[in-house]
C-alpha cells in the first residue's frame, strides 16, 4: 500500500496523580491510509479518547512517534503544530459540551478560520453558509444559537465546524453515542457522505461495534490502553483471535429474535499484562497482540513478526 | 381477571399546575404476564420511564395520574395509600434504575444494604441475614462473597453495583421487576452479564420483567413482548418476532432499520425520512411519519390503535390528514 | 449578562444607593450649601449671643442635628458624608485589585489542585484576616513614625497589605475554575484548531467568568468593607493618623484623629469613649451595614438576572 497518512510507533500516554500513573495508552503502534476509516473500539477506560487526543497532539505522548504526511510531530511545540491543526481536525462526542453556548452558530464556523486567519470576513460567512448546506441544517441556522437546535442538529454543527479548515484527517471520538437512536443513523450516514465528497480519512472511535463495523474499513480494538487486534472489518468479525475481542463479539446483541444464542462464548476479561505484548501478523492483514505464550493458546499457525510493530 | 401480573389501562400522567399543564403520558395501556418479559422502547422524552415510575407511584412531585388503572395481580394500585405502596415496593415489584450510584448509600457496607429489603419486608431474623447476603452475592455472579460483602460502594466498578442493584432487587423475590435502561451506562460485555442476571432470575423463579430500553438489540435478545413509544403514546405493540419480521409503523421500522448490521455489510442505514413515503398508512388512515422524529415536536393530534393482525397493534391518526408541528 | 442584571429591582436600588452616596460625598458642600472647612472645623466651642461659652464637644445628636458630633467637636453628619468617598473607594480599589491580582495569576498557572498553597489558604482561613492586617499595619505604622513617608505612599502601602491578604484563596478557587473550564470540550475543539492560549482564554475564559467576577468582586468589596471596620475599631487608620493634646489645658491627653475622614476612622476614633458618646460609633457601623447591603442586593440582582437566563 501506499505511504501511510498517520503513523504511529509505540505510542504511550500516562496520567500521573497522587494516587500512582495511570498508563492510558501503552505500546500502540498502527497506520492509517488516506481515504480509509480506521474504526478504533474499546471499552471505558481502553484508552481510545487519550489516543485521539495523543493522535491530535492535544497531548504530548510519554514515548514513541507519531509521523502525519511524513513528517514526524511527535515533540513539535503549539506553534510549529498551527498550521498542522488545519490538517486534523475533531468531532467530539457530546454536542452538548462542545460546542460554546455563547456564541452563534456562524461565529462558531466561522471562528476556525478566524483562528487560523484564512480568508476575509466575507468569505469565512460565505464558507459558513456553504458548510451549513453541506452538513444539511437550513441557512436561517447561521444566526442562532445553539440552544435553540436538537442533538442531531447540534451534532451536524460539530460536524460542520470540524470541516471548515477543510482537513485530509478526522477523528471522530464517540460522534453518535450522545444522540437518539434514530438520529444516529441519519449523522452517520452524512458522516459516510461526506468522506466520499471530501475524500476524508476518519479515526472512527467508538464503544458500539455495530457502528464501527458501519463506518470502518478496519478495525482497531483496544483494550486497556494496549491495542490488542487490528484486522479489515470483516476479517475481524469472521475470525477474532483475542479472547477479549471474541467476548466482545459475543455480547452485541443481535437485532433479530429468531437467532437467540443462549449458549454463547463465555466473556473473558484477561488481565492487563504489565507490559504491551507485541502485535504479530497472521496474515490477511491481521495482527494479533500476542507473545509466544499466547500464539500457542490462540492455535495460531502461521504467523510472522511484524518487524515495524516491535520494540 | 387472567394470567397478568401487571395490566396498565388507559394511563394519563401530566406534569405541572394547571396553567402550565404539559402531558407526559397518554393513553397508555400495557400487559405484563407471568414469566414475561416485556420491553418498553423509545428514544428520550417518548415517556417511557415516567410511565414505569408510575407503577410504583414513584413519580416527581409535580407530576400525577390523571386517569387511569394500574393493576398489579387484579389490584387497582392507583389507589393505594403510601403505607400500603410501601408494602409492595420492593417486595413484591421492585426496580432496577440506570444509575445505581444514586440507590446506594455509600456510608453502608453493600453486604449489609442488600438485606435492608428483607430485614424490612420479610422480617428475617439478624443472624439469617448475613448468609442471606452472601447466597445473594454469589448468585449475582460474585466469586467472592464474604470480600464484596464488606466493601462500600465508592469501591466498586459501574458493572459491579449494578449487580449489587440486582441482588437488591431480588432478595425479597419480587413477582415483577421493573428494568429501567438497567445497562445503559455499562460496557456490552458487562450489559450482557447484567441481563442474562436479570432473565436467569426471571426463569428460575417464573417471575415478569418490564424493561424500558431505547436498544433494539437488547429487545430482540431478551423480550418477548414489545412496546413501541413515542411523543407519551404506544405507537405500535406486538409479541417480539411480529415486530422484528413485520414492523408496520414507520417510526418502528425506522428505529429497526438504523441499527448497523454487522452482517448486511455497508448496506445503507435507513432512516426516518427513507420510510416517509414507501408507507404511508393504514385503510386510508395516516402515520404521519414525518413527525415521527425525536427532533421533530410531540403531536397532539387525535389517534388510535388499530390491530393490524391478530395481536398487532398500530397507532395511526384518526383525521385524514395531519400537519406535522416542529 | 451585566446588562441584564439592569433589569433587576434590587440591582437597581443598590446601584442607585452607592453611586447615590458617592455622589453626594463629591459635593455635598455646594449641595447642602454649605462651607466644607467651617463644616469639619475642630473645636467649635458652643456660644451664645452674648459670647459666652455654653457647651464643649461632644455635642449630642439632638444639640447637634443629626448626628451630633465626636469628641474633637467635627459635625457627624458631615464627616461621614465626606469620608464614604474615601471608604467605597477603598473597598471598591481592594476588591478590585485582589481579583484582577489572582485573576492575572490563575490565567498564567491554571491547575486542577495547589498542593501547597491549598494546604496554606486552608490554614490562614482560621486566622482572622483583621489580626493579619492589624499585625502588619502596625509595624508599618511603627516604621513610618520612626522614617516619616509621605501619606500617600503609606496609603499605597496600606492598601497593598489589604489587597495582599485577601489575595492567595481568590487565586486557588480562580485557578480551579479556569482549569475545569480549559478541559470543556468546546475550549478542547478551540485549542485543536491551533488557536492561541491568550485567544482561548479572551474569547472563551473569561467571558464565561464574566458573572463569577462580578460575584467575587462584590463578596469580596464587602470583605474589605468588614475589614476596614474592624481596622478602625483597633485604631488602625488609612493614611495615617494624628495625635491632638486635648481637654484640660493643664493635663492635655492624646488623641487620636484619622488624616483622612474615612468611615473607619471616625469609629477608631471614639471607639474609646463609646460609652460617652455611643452615637459616634452607631451611625458609621449603620453606614457600614446599609452599604453592604446595597452591595448585596446587587449580588442578588445579579444572581436573578443568571437564574432567569438558565430557566
Amino acid at each position: 500500500m501506499a505511504n501511510p497518512l498517520l503513523s504511529v510507533q509505540n505510542l504511550a500516554k500516562y496520567f500521573e496523580d497522587s494516587t500512582g500513573i495511570l498508563k492510558a495508552v501503552d505500546g500502540v503502534s498502527l497506520d492509517i491510509f488516506s481515504g480509509e476509516t480506521l474504526g478504533v473500539v474499546g471499552e471505558s477506560g481502553s484508552g481510545k479518547t487519550t489516543l485521539g487526543r495523543t493522535l491530535m497532539r492535544l497531548y504530548r505522548p510519554v514515548h514513541g512517534n507519531i509521523w502525519f504526511d511524513n513528517r514526524d510531530i511527535t515533540k513539535l511545540n503549539e506553534n510549529k503544530l498551527r498550521p498542522l491543526r488545519k490538517e486534523i481536525q475533531m468531532i467530539f462526542q457530546d454536542p452538548y459540551e462542545s460546542l460554546s453556548p455563547r456564541l452563534k452558530v456562524g461565529e462558531i464556523l466561522e471562528e476556525p478560520l478566524s483562528i487560523q486567519k484564512i480568508g476575509t470576513k466575507q468569505e469565512r460567512t460565505e464558507k459558513a453558509y456553504s458548510m451549513l448546506e453541506k452538513v444539511g441544517l437550513p441557512k436561517t441556522s447561521y444566526h442562532k444559537t445553539i440552544h435553540e437546535f436538537s442533538g442531531g442538529q447540534r451534532q451536524r454543527v460539530g460536524i460542520a465546524r470540524a470541516l471548515m479548515l477543510e482537513p485530509k484527517f478526522i477523528i471522530a471520538d464517540e460522534p453518535v453515542s450522545a444522540l437518539d437512536v434514530s438520529v444516529q443513523a441519519q449523522v452517520l450516514n452524512l458522516l459516510k457522505d461526506l468522506q466520499k465528497e471530501l475524500n476524508l480519512t476518519y479515526l472512527f472511535i467508538s464503544h458500539d461495534l455495530g457502528v464501527v463495523h458501519y463506518m470502518s474499513d478496519r478495525v482497531a480494538v483496544m483494550y486497556l490502553g494496549h491495542l490488542i487486534e487490528l484486522a479489515p472489518k470483516d476479517e475481524l468479525f469472521r475470525n477474532p483471535i483475542h479472547p477479549y475481542t471474541k467476548s466482545l463479539l459475543a455480547s452485541i446483541p443481535v437485532a433479530d429474535p429468531e437467532r437467540r444464542n443462549p449458549f454463547r462464548e463465555p466473556i473473558i476479561l484477561p488481565e492487563k499484562p504489565l507490559y504491551p505484548p507485541q502485535l504479530v501478523n497472521i496474515g490477511n492483514n491481521h495482527f494479533v497482540s500476542a507473545n509466544v505464550v499466547n500464539i500457542k493458546e490462540y492455535e495460531i499457525e502461521n504467523y510472522q513478526k511484524q518487524a515495524s510493530y516491535n520494540y | 381477571m387472567d394470567d397478568n401480573v401487571l395490566k396498565i389501562k388507559n394511563l394519563k400522567i401530566s406534569f405541572g399546575d394547571k396553567k402550565n399543564k404539559f402531558t407526559a403520558v397518554s393513553d397508555v395501556s400495557l400487559d405484563v404476564k407471568k414469566n414475561q418479559t416485556v420491553a418498553l422502547i423509545g428514544e428520550s422524552g417518548s415517556g417511557k420511564s415516567i410511565s414505569s415510575l408510575s407503577v410504583l407511584q414513584l413519580l416527581p412531585s409535580n407530576g400525577r395520574i390523571e386517569n387511569g388503572e394500574i393493576y398489579f395481580k387484579n389490584q387497582d394500585i392507583v389507589k393505594l395509600t403510601e403505607k400500603e405502596m410501601k408494602k409492595l415496593r420492593g417486595n413484591e415489584v421492585s426496580m432496577i434504575f440506570q444509575d445505581a450510584i444514586a440507590l446506594l448509600n455509600p456510608g453502608m457496607k453493600v453486604g449489609v444494604q442488600i438485606t435492608e429489603g428483607l430485614k424490612y419486608h420479610k422480617l428475617m431474623p439478624k443472624s439469617d441475614l448475613k448468609s442471606e447476603a452472601l447466597n445473594l452475592l454469589k448468585n449475582v455472579g460474585f466469586n467472592n462473597p464474604a470480600f464484596v460483602y464488606n466493601q462500600y460502594p465508592d469501591q466498586l466498578s459501574g458493572g459491579m453495583k449494578q449487580r449489587i442493584q440486582i441482588a437488591m432487587a431480588i432478595s425479597c423475590k419480587p413477582q415483577l421487576i421493573i428494568a429501567d435502561e438497567p445497562t445503559t451506562s455499562l460496557d456490552v460485555t458487562i450489559q450482557r452479564q447484567v441481563l442474562d442476571l436479570i432473565n436467569s432470575y426471571k426463569d428460575n423463579h417464573d417471575a415478569s420483567v418490564l424493561m424500558i430500553t431505547h436498544d433494539f438489540g437488547v429487545v430482540a435478545e431478551y423480550a418477548d413482548w414489545v412496546y413501541v413509544m413515542f411523543g407519551g403514546h404506544i405507537v405500535e405493540s406486538a409479541d417480539v418476532f411480529t415486530i422484528f419480521k413485520n414492523p408496520v409503523h414507520p417510526y418502528t421500522k425506522a428505529l429497526i432499520g438504523s441499527i448497523p448490521n454487522p452482517e448486511e455489510g455497508d448496506k445503507r442505514l435507513k432512516t426516518i425520512q427513507d420510510y416517509a413515503f414507501d408507507n404511508a398508512g393504514f385503510e386510508g388512515r395516516p402515520f404521519a411519519p414525518e413527525m415521527f422524529s425525536s427532533e421533530s415536536k410531540v403531536f397532539h393530534a387525535p389517534s388510535a390503535l388499530v390491530e393490524v393482525e391478530p395481536d398487532h397493534y398500530v397507532r395511526v391518526f384518526t383525521e385524514s390528514e395531519v400537519v406535522a408541528i416542529g | 449578562m451585566i446588562l441584564k442584571a439592569f433589569k433587576q429591582p434590587q440591582f437597581l436600588i443598590g446601584l442607585l444607593f452607592i453611586t447615590g452616596l458617592l455622589f453626594f460625598s463629591y459635593n455635598w458642600p455646594a449641595l447642602l450649601d454649605v462651607n466644607k472647612e467651617k463644616s469639619l472645623e475642630l473645636m467649635p466651642y458652643k456660644y451664645n449671643d452674648k459670647g459666652i461659652m455654653i457647651g464643649v464637644p461632644p455635642f449630642k445628636p439632638s444639640d447637634e442635628p443629626p448626628f451630633g458630633t465626636d469628641s474633637t467637636g467635627k459635625n457627624l453628619f458631615y464627616q461621614i458624608i465626606d469620608g464614604a468617598k474615601y471608604t467605597i473607594l477603598i473597598a471598591l480599589g481592594i476588591a478590585f485589585f485582589r481579583v484582577l491580582l489572582s485573576v492575572i495569576i490563575a490565567l498564567l498557572n491554571p491547575k486542577p489542585k495547589f498542593t501547597y498553597l491549598d494546604d496554606l489558604v486552608q490554614a490562614t482561613l482560621y486566622i482572622p484576616g483583621t489580626i493579619l492586617a492589624y499585625m502588619l499595619m502596625t509595624s508599618l505604622i511603627a516604621r513610618q513614625s520612626i522614617q516619616p513617608m509621605s501619606s500617600i505612599k503609606l496609603i499605597i502601602l496600606q492598601c497593598l497589605i489589604l489587597i495582599l491578604i485577601g489575595v492567595l484563596p481568590l487565586i486557588s478557587t480562580f485557578s480551579k475554575e479556569i482549569s475545569t473550564l480549559l478541559k470543556k470540550d468546546y475550549i478542547v475543539s478551540t485549542i485543536a484548531l491551533g488557536s492561541k492560549k491568550t485567544y482561548v482564554y479572551y474569547k472563551h475564559v473569561l467571558p464565561e467568568l464574566t458573572t463569577r467576577l462580578v460575584l467575587v468582586f462584590a463578596q469580596q468589596m464587602i470583605q474589605s468593607l468588614i475589614l476596614l471596620a474592624h481596622l478602625g475599631v483597633l485604631a488602625i487608620f488609612i493614611g495615617g493618623s494624628m495625635t491632638l493634646m486635648v481637654g484640660d489645658p493643664l493635663s492635655p491627653t492624646p488623641f487620636t484623629i484619622p488624616l483622612e475622614g474615612e468611615w473607619a476612622g471616625i469609629i477608631g476614633m471614639s471607639y474609646s469613649k463609646m460609652r460617652l458618646t455611643p452615637w459616634v460609633i452607631l451611625y458609621p457601623l449603620a453606614f457600614f451595614a446599609v452599604t453592604i447591603f446595597a452591595i448585596n442586593l446587587m449580588i442578588r440582582g445579579i444572581q436573578n438576572s443568571v437564574d432567569i437566563k438558565k430557566l
